[in-house]
């Protein structure tokens, strides 16, 4: 990051970063498979942290406004990458998305999932050792 | 000259050189043009621009209504205002591409390291998403404590206590270096590495990695060999995770010869756990690749099996009330289900048969047990 911070300079960035806020806004907006907690949260505190800057920058406290400039880089961008991991398990994985918040489990239908998996699996395994002793036969 | 380019090149103290009609006026003739541009450019940003010269609008309204008041100071802050809205608006026409952000922050400094936490986490959450590998509950609850110190960090940062976020974003990455280590020995398979900051020599920072494989290593067997876990091997290692947070919080602290004295007795924990685990034998020799397709088949599916069975047991274990005879049914289902295995192999289909019968009534009986709530189940082949 550049050392010497001028008006010109935080204003550029606050506009670059605003044009990257307002694309990981309608990027997420149109997601309709998913609303992540954690990307939610950190678009809204990089959003805040934009505010603030530009309010910064129109009272000319440049090293406020370069300060948040960081904050909400900072945050932007690893909304950013949350957002794009969650886009490649909805393209290639089956939706069991990895949480990095706390997110209760119900305890009843995560189990009935394992059971219905493993009894499907049993009953495929004997179908399989019949049909192999009706060959033998 | 393009309005666009007019309202950038205005210098700050532009609007100190007119009277307060004049500012106004120039205003109300600078949003009016822009206004109109905006609607005859195609561009990403015309709704950015519209927002930022509604806001313009607003503040030329307000400076008005002071000029009104005869309050010439309040109708110069709210003119510049307008014109701060308008210089934005006209940069976001002006940008053809998205203004590309360049952001590097200093070596060593505190937002790097952030930074450097922050894209950890993104590239752990995108291997695994992208890999579909398992997630155990020990690397979970750490990934989620390493998140929360991410945001600690921060808001430290933001208060200005940089020296402490800058060493809580540290020792997150070593964590996160250590839980990329356990989710790649979890599932048997290069996922992600990520490094740390070597902020003391080497030597310290190795060792420090070497208590991380022992423990991962010791945690990794355990996992599938004992579907509820093994006591005394988990104390050691528990004992062992404790003292792998003192050498790191030691390391941060530059404090070399605490290091070398947590990772020498968390060594010694880890390898008690790693003799006791070895004394009771590894029982996943039926999980173990054979060279025909047909036991390559088996194997996958075997791990797959093993993987839900062992999940399901630690659900039960932890929600359900008086969870033994349930657990207990899982376990006859697993020994079952592994002797059907390797009667399959044997090509001994009798064996398979019974076997497999076996583990399906016993999965049966545990269901009835914790999801039908049955109190005396019992066994039926339907």
């Amino acid at each position: 990051m550049s050392k010497v911070v001028t008006k010109n300079s935080v204003m550029s960035q606050l506009v670059a970063l605003e044009q990257f806020l307002n694309q990981l806004k309608e990027d997420v907006e149109h997601a309709k498979y998913r609303r992540n907690q954690l990307v939610v949260q950190s678009l809204q505190d990089a959003s805040e942290e934009l505010a603030s800057g530009f309010k910064n920058l129109a009272r000319e406290k440049l090293s406020r406004a370069h300060l948040n400039i960081k904050l909400a880089w900072l945050r932007a961008s690893y909304a950013r990458q949350l957002f794009d991991a969650e886009t490649v398990e909805y393209e290639l994985g089956d939706g069991d998305y990895l949480e990095l918040t706390e997110v209760e489990t119900e305890f009843l239908p995560a189990a009935k999932v394992h059971f219905s998996y493993l009894e499907s699996e049993l009953k495929h395994m004997r179908s399989e050792i019949q049909a192999r002793v009706g060959k033998a036969k | 000259m393009d309005i666009f380019e007019q309202i950038k090149s205005l210098a700050g103290d532009w609007l100190k050189r007119k009277d307060a009609n004049e500012k106004l006026t120039r205003m109300l003739e600078m949003i009016a043009d822009a206004s109109a541009a905006v609607e005859t450019r195609k561009s990403s940003f015309v709704g950015l621009a519209e927002e930022r010269l509604k806001m313009a609008e607003e503040a030329r309204k307000k400076a008005l209504k002071m000029f009104e008041e005869d309050s010439m100071e309040d109708c110069e802050k709210f003119c510049e205002r307008g014109l701060l809205h308008l210089q934005i608006a006209s940069a976001h026409m002006l940008s053809e591409d998205q203004f590309k952000l360049e952001m590097t922050f200093d070596e060593g400094s505190a937002e790097e390291s952030i930074e450097r936490l922050s894209n950890g986490i993104a590239r752990l959450k995108m291997a695994v998403e992208y890999s579909n590998c398992l997630v155990s509950d020990h690397v979970k609850e750490h990934l989620l404590e390493v998140v929360r110190q991410r945001e600690e960090a921060l808001s430290l940062y933001a208060e200005g206590g940089e020296e402490d976020a800058h060493r809580i974003a540290e020792g997150a990455l070593l964590w996160l270096h250590y839980l990329g280590q356990q989710l790649e020995l979890d599932n048997d398979k290069p996922i992600i590495q990520i490094e740390p900051i070597v902020k003391l020599s080497p030597k310290e920072m190795i060792s420090i990695k070497t208590l991380i494989d022992s423990i991962v290593h010791c945690r990794s067997v355990l996992q599938v060999t004992h579907t509820r876990g093994y006591t005394r091997v988990e104390r050691y290692l528990t004992a062992a995770m404790v003292n792998l947070e003192k050498s790191i919080n030691a390391y941060l602290d530059g404090d070399a010869d605490r290091v070398a004295r947590m990772v020498t007795t968390g060594l010694m924990e880890a390898r008690m756990a790693d003799e006791l685990l070895k004394s009771t034998g590894p029982d996943e020799g039926a999980y173990e690749v054979l060279a025909s397709e047909l036991a390559d088949d088996l194997t996958i599916k075997g791990r797959e099996f093993f993987r839900r069975l062992v999940i399901l047991s630690r659900l039960i274990k932890d929600n359900f009330e008086e969870p033994e005879r349930a657990l207990n049914k899982l376990d006859s289902v697993n020994f079952n289900y592994k002797k059907c295995l390797a009667a399959m192999r044997d090509q001994d289909m009798s064996t398979a048969s019974r076997c497999a019968k076996l583990a399906h009534l016993d999965l049966d009986y545990a269901k009835q047990l914790v999801i039908e709530g049955v109190i005396e189940p019992s066994y039926s082949d339907t």
